[in-house]
């Protein structure tokens, strides 16, 4: 069973207009900048512990432009057995994807009958460049596979030694979450699970002579990858607030639209997951953070 | 464990010409890095002086990536409220061979890295040399680094690891570590558009201005530079170390004295903050050198003080390339003639006493000492802009002064004799020529 | 890393007085143009786990001048109410200015950072 480190290319240190927040491509092209982020070498470096605990082949994959052969190249000099770059040609402009457009993508790689069959899927908890940490639960629903992010720990061996993936999850309020992970899986790990190692002076020196598979990506299935262009800096579209009550005092009118105090007290749910969901749903909706007509998936 | 005719440690200018020379020549050469790329730790003036490139890559400037070629080159003599500007425009900077470019030094490094790499040298960034390998009779034998099985053997070993070189210190070749002997170099990178530069500063095209300032460092001994990149614009101080250490001003509050001068700011206005960053350059001149060889091992560029820095003058990259390409020839044969002690590596210092780098510097042997004088950088800016404030003044009511006696009587207002003023300006002009 | 923020130590000084009336030195405004985090803010760092410069904080206690604290341009070392200095490796420009200055042999000792960390400069 392969272990695979899904790596993204991305700009370290983003040039970022002070105002609006946004990206700026005006300045230089920063050739120098391109890396993967703290979490995605955590994710590498676990890849290669689980590798070396089961004795399995390790293999990195990137879906990216001709750059992230560079970044595949050093996860082959710190031990990775074998690297795959995914080429998607549907991608927008420097390589934006939507994230369930890259799952797709880096499935067709890593599902069993691809061309690097993987048992153990390990991602970066959330890449550094707005990342909303979407890929690996796309990717887990994509290969069938058990899911387990935003990891704080991750180890390859049981409390009696034997081969068993055991997470520790961060939950809200400080509280943790042990789960023991069933494979085939795809886990993604915050940044400070683990430091990447450093790749021995020989494969340095060999580096050049490193060969990255390249894959061709699928089609995406909704006919479009690339993230919509938006002509300006990105806004959280305005919520729809219910009208205040008529018959409330002008005071308490105003506070109920401004106030975050008066939204009603916290709710706890207890009801199966199916409907928990949709009940997380209803009261996004509710509030204006999903459109009302979300009938898509 | 490996063994490469020749290792250079370091690929700045100085490692990059040695590596490349070294293997044009046929030679075996690794050249090691320890930032993650070719100039990351590396920060300059603002202006590359490359006509040595041309010797080790015909028609460099198709291929380097430089971002302005200096057509424009002020000196300011400067007050807090003065400022005496000799400016100097050239038609023939802005054609092969030029004179001067403007280049970010992360570029630059890289693009030089890159082409020792297309002559055959092996590259391998983000590995730090931690110490000398030596065979029993001293003789450098190779390089330990910090990587795993990271011992490298070595034909010869060129030391070009910078201004606080630690591997020169190690083979006891570097000169006394003194204060006055280094200039700390901080500089801002600001942010403007091209053609906002173009426009404030009388540029087109690829033109580029370079301003050095004279008097505007606290009464610390050094000066002070503007650069024009594309789209930024390089604003930084060079003061003696131990100067500043003793005036109790801090690197940024000299930037921001700059930045805030009446001749200064306007070009300035509305520049956005890109990079800070600050580098030491070693300024002793001639005397204050490294010795440049000892048995297996070579010194080029800053590593052995081989930098002019003169008040705002500032030269080191030509002086690292060129002694870099002559490191990288004289290793490359004595390791292929199999000889590499300290006798047969001499050749490196007699090329360059035979060439530029040394000649220039025992040039300017006497400058260092005389720019460091409080004079230079306090007193005599004050007394040419006071003088030159009131030739240009029209004085009337009041009836006009002869030159000469508005020169005395400058001088008077200072505290400047003006036979002390007579001896320093021979001297200045004796040391120059 | 988080930083807290730190107010400047002394206001902008001027060492040279103003010699006549109608000549002050207009100089830099009395509050920095940045504050001195956001300048630093400008330039990336990968921070290795270990320092490459450890201050023997012991034989500060005993020096009087401190010219590290002025000269460092990253603003690194800060002393101590009880006499001792604090330094800290993580902005470090790896410039050496420190160990020229500090006028006791050894308390500084002093080394580069491993391969790939530290200072990564892109404008200079």
């Amino acid at each position: 069973m392969t272990i695979a480190a899904a790596l993204k290319l991305v700009d370290l240190r983003p040039d970022i207009d002070p105002l609006t927040g946004t990206v700026r491509l005006r300045h230089r092209r920063a050739t120098h900048t391109l890396g993967v982020s703290p979490a995605d070498m955590a994710a590498l470096e676990t890849a290669l512990r689980i590798g070396e605990a089961w004795g399995q082949e390790v293999v990195a994959v990137s879906v990216g432009p001709p750059e992230a052969a560079e970044i595949l190249r050093d996860a082959l000099s710190v031990g990775a057995t074998r690297a795959v770059r995914v080429e998607l040609p549907t991608a927008g402009p420097h390589g934006s994807a939507g994230s369930s457009t890259v799952a797709a993508a880096l499935a067709s790689v890593l599902k069993p009958a691809g061309p690097a069959p993987a048992g153990v899927v390990v991602c970066g908890n959330a890449s550094t460049d707005r990342g909303s940490g979407a890929v690996p639960a796309f990717l887990a629903d994509e290969l069938g596979a058990a899911q387990a992010l935003g990891l704080v720990s991750l180890e390859a061996r049981g409390p009696d030694g034997s081969r068993e993936l055991r997470a520790v999850r961060r939950l809200d309020g400080g509280r943790r979450e042990v789960l023991r992970v069933p494979t085939p899986a795809v886990v993604s790990v915050e940044a400070g699970v683990a430091r990447l190692r450093r790749a021995p002076l020989e494969a340095m020196l060999e580096r050049g002579s490193l060969s990255v598979e390249t894959a061709l990506a699928p089609a995406p299935r909704d006919g479009f990858s690339g993230f919509p262009q938006r002509p300006g800096p990105f806004r959280p579209r305005p919520r729809a607030l219910p009208a205040p009550d008529p018959a409330a005092s002008a005071r308490q009118r105003a506070l109920a639209l401004v106030s975050v105090t008066m939204r009603g007290a916290p709710r706890i749910v207890t009801a199966t997951p199916e409907e928990a969901a949709e009940e997380l749903l209803a009261y996004l909706r509710e509030t204006g953070h999903l459109p009302p007509d979300t009938g898509r998936r | 464990m490996t063994r490469f005719d020749v290792v250079v440690v370091g690929a700045g200018p100085a490692g990059s010409a040695a590596a490349l020379a070294a293997a044009r020549t046929g030679a075996s050469v690794l050249l090691v890095e320890r930032g993650p790329f070719p100039g990351a730790k590396n920060m300059h003036g603002g202006v590359i002086h490359g006509g040595v490139l041309e010797r080790l890559i015909p028609r460099w400037w198709e291929r380097a990536p430089v971002q302005r070629w200096v057509t424009r080159r002020t000196t300011m003599v400067m007050t807090g409220t003065q400022s005496l500007s000799l400016d100097f425009r050239s038609a023939g900077w802005t054609r092969p061979p030029y004179n001067g470019a403007t280049a970010y030094r992360s570029e630059f490094d890289s693009w030089l890295a890159g082409e020792a790499e297309r002559a055959g040298a092996r590259l391998v960034c983000s590995t730090t040399v931690t110490g000398l390998l030596r065979a029993p009779d001293g003789t450098v034998r190779g390089v330990t680094t910090d990587r795993e099985g990271g011992d490298i053997e070595a034909g010869v070993v060129i030391a070009c690891d910078g201004v606080n070189s630690l591997l020169t210190g190690e083979a006891g070749l570097s000169a006394a570590r003194d204060p006055g002997n280094f200039a700390l170099g901080a500089k801002e990178v600001l942010a403007l558009s091209r053609e906002e530069i173009d426009e404030r500063f009388g540029l087109s095209g690829r033109e580029g201005a370079e301003i050095e300032m004279l008097g505007c460092t606290a009464g610390i001994p050094g000066g002070a530079f503007l650069h024009t990149y594309l789209d930024t614009v390089a604003v930084g101080v060079v003061v003696s170390v131990d100067g500043l250490s003793a005036s109790g001003v801090r690197p940024e509050e000299l930037i921001a004295r700059v930045k805030a001068h009446p001749s200064i700011a306007p070009y300035l206005r509305g520049a956005e903050l890109k990079e800070y960053s600050a580098h030491l350059a070693p300024q002793g001149g001639y005397d204050a050198l490294a010795r440049l060889a000892g048995p297996g091992l070579l010194v080029c560029g800053d590593a052995a003080g081989l930098c002019l820095a003169a008040g705002p003058w500032l030269e080191g990259v030509n002086f690292a390339i060129g002694s870099g390409m002559a490191a990288g020839e004289v290793a490359a044969r004595s390791v292929r003639a199999g000889d590499v002690s300290t006798a047969a590596l001499a050749a490196y210092r007699n090329r360059l006493e035979a060439s530029f780098v040394l000649s220039d510097h025992r040039r300017w042997r006497e400058v260092p000492r005389l720019l460091r004088s409080q004079a230079v950088h306090e007193k005599y800016p004050r007394l040419v802009c006071d003088a030159a404030e009131r030739v240009l003044t029209v004085p009337a009511p009041r009836p006009r002064k002869g030159l000469s006696s508005i020169l005395r009587e400058t001088a008077a207002a200072n505290g400047t004799r003006l036979r002390d003023l007579v001896r320093d300006g021979w001297q200045i002009l004796r040391s120059f020529t | 890393m988080t930083m807290l923020p730190r107010f400047r130590r002394r206001p902008w000084s001027r060492t040279s007085a103003p010699r006549r009336s109608g000549d002050e030195t207009p100089g830099p405004p009395d509050w920095p143009e940045h504050a001195f985090e956001d300048r630093m803010a400008t330039v990336e760092f990968r921070v290795a786990e270990q320092p490459h410069i450890v201050v023997d904080t012991e034989a500060c206690r005993s020096c009087a001048g401190r010219p590290c604290i002025g000269v460092c341009p990253a603003d690194l070392f800060t002393p101590t109410a009880d006499g001792g200095m604090v330094f800290n490796h993580e902005q470090c420009f790896e410039c050496g200015a420190c160990t020229l200055v500090c006028s006791q042999e050894g308390t500084i000792s002093w080394s580069y950072p491993p391969g790939g960390q530290g200072v990564v400069l892109r404008w200079a």
